[in-house]
């Protein structure tokens, strides 16, 4: 069988945590964890080996539903507050924010930010509109943010929003 | 600050003369992980995580589900891991990055704190 690996991590379940179990559904692989996170070394032997296991699992096993998309990284993630900074000079950054407007009326107004989040693959930060600003201020270097060589996606919102809370406070 | 989407946009646009209308997070995530990135998440409401970030605006930080964070998280989580990625194409884009960064008033740069972005 040939396929399509997902390989996912369901922190939210309820339920207690357990061995982690592994099924197929529509010739993809999903490794449910539980609420336990994954190691990196975990997932990456599992994308490795996933051809073997989709043969081992694809036709014994029934296939479950998917419920939870964290990716099985294992990063901590917590809230940040002023102090906090993430070492690396290379960072993962997103945000999340309202359904956005209709993106082809120049009219419309930006969506507002509800939560951003940071990682530098070793620790990660959900940081609030309140305290972007600050984050942001946390992570410039004495050459400039740009040097940072930070990321994000979705340069329609993500960066704008990023930057006209840095300027306004709003 | 680096955009992967539209850096993936000018990548394609620079090796295959056209920009892929694929290069979400998801379609990034398949080409250089291997991996596909769930986006059907539903919160204790049932409502669609994705999509209902909304219902939190004027509403405590403490008050945003840890499904609705989990689903933030991991998404930034996929964007660092696509930029580390071994992929050539991924590092072809990081060379084309760096380089960009390196021409003052130019690349995708977020405005240092106080100071317009030169332009």
């Amino acid at each position: 069988m040939s396929g399509t690996t997902l390989v996912d991590v369901h922190p939210a379940d309820p339920r207690p945590s357990a061995a982690p179990s592994a099924s197929t559904t529509s010739g993809k692989l999903v490794v449910d964890f539980g609420t336990a996170s994954a190691p990196r070394a975990l997932v990456e032997l599992l994308r490795g080996h996933r051809d073997e296991l989709l043969r081992i699992y694809g036709s014994a096993t029934p296939a479950a539903t998917v419920d939870n998309s964290k990716p099985a990284t294992g990063i901590p993630y917590r809230w940040w507050k002023p102090g906090d900074r993430l070492a690396a000079t290379t960072l993962g950054f997103d945000t999340e924010t309202e359904a956005v407007g209709d993106i082809n009326d120049p009219g419309s107004k930006p969506p507002r930010l509800v939560v951003a989040t940071a990682t530098d693959g070793v620790a990660g930060f959900y940081i609030a509109p309140d305290d972007l600003a600050a984050f942001l201020e946390a992570h410039t270097t004495p050459r400039s943010w740009s040097t940072t060589c930070s990321l994000t996606r979705g340069c329609a919102s993500g960066p704008w929003l990023t930057a006209r809370r840095d300027h306004s406070g709003r | 600050m680096v955009c992967t989407m539209t850096l993936e946009r000018l990548l394609s646009l620079a090796t295959t003369g056209t920009a892929q209308v694929f290069n979400s997070l998801d379609a990034l995530a398949q080409k250089y992980l291997g991996i596909t990135v769930a986006k059907d998440v539903v919160d204790s409401a049932g409502d669609p995580v994705r999509t209902s970030f909304g219902k939190y605006i004027g509403r405590p930080p403490a008050d945003i589900e840890q499904v609705a964070l989990d689903y933030a998280a991991g998404d930034t989580d996929v964007v660092l891991e696509i930029w580390r990625a071994p992929a050539a194409g991924s590092r072809a884009a990081q060379k084309r990055c760096q380089r960009c960064l390196r021409i003052p008033g130019r690349g995708c740069r977020l405005p240092t704190p106080g100071k317009p972005t030169a332009r």
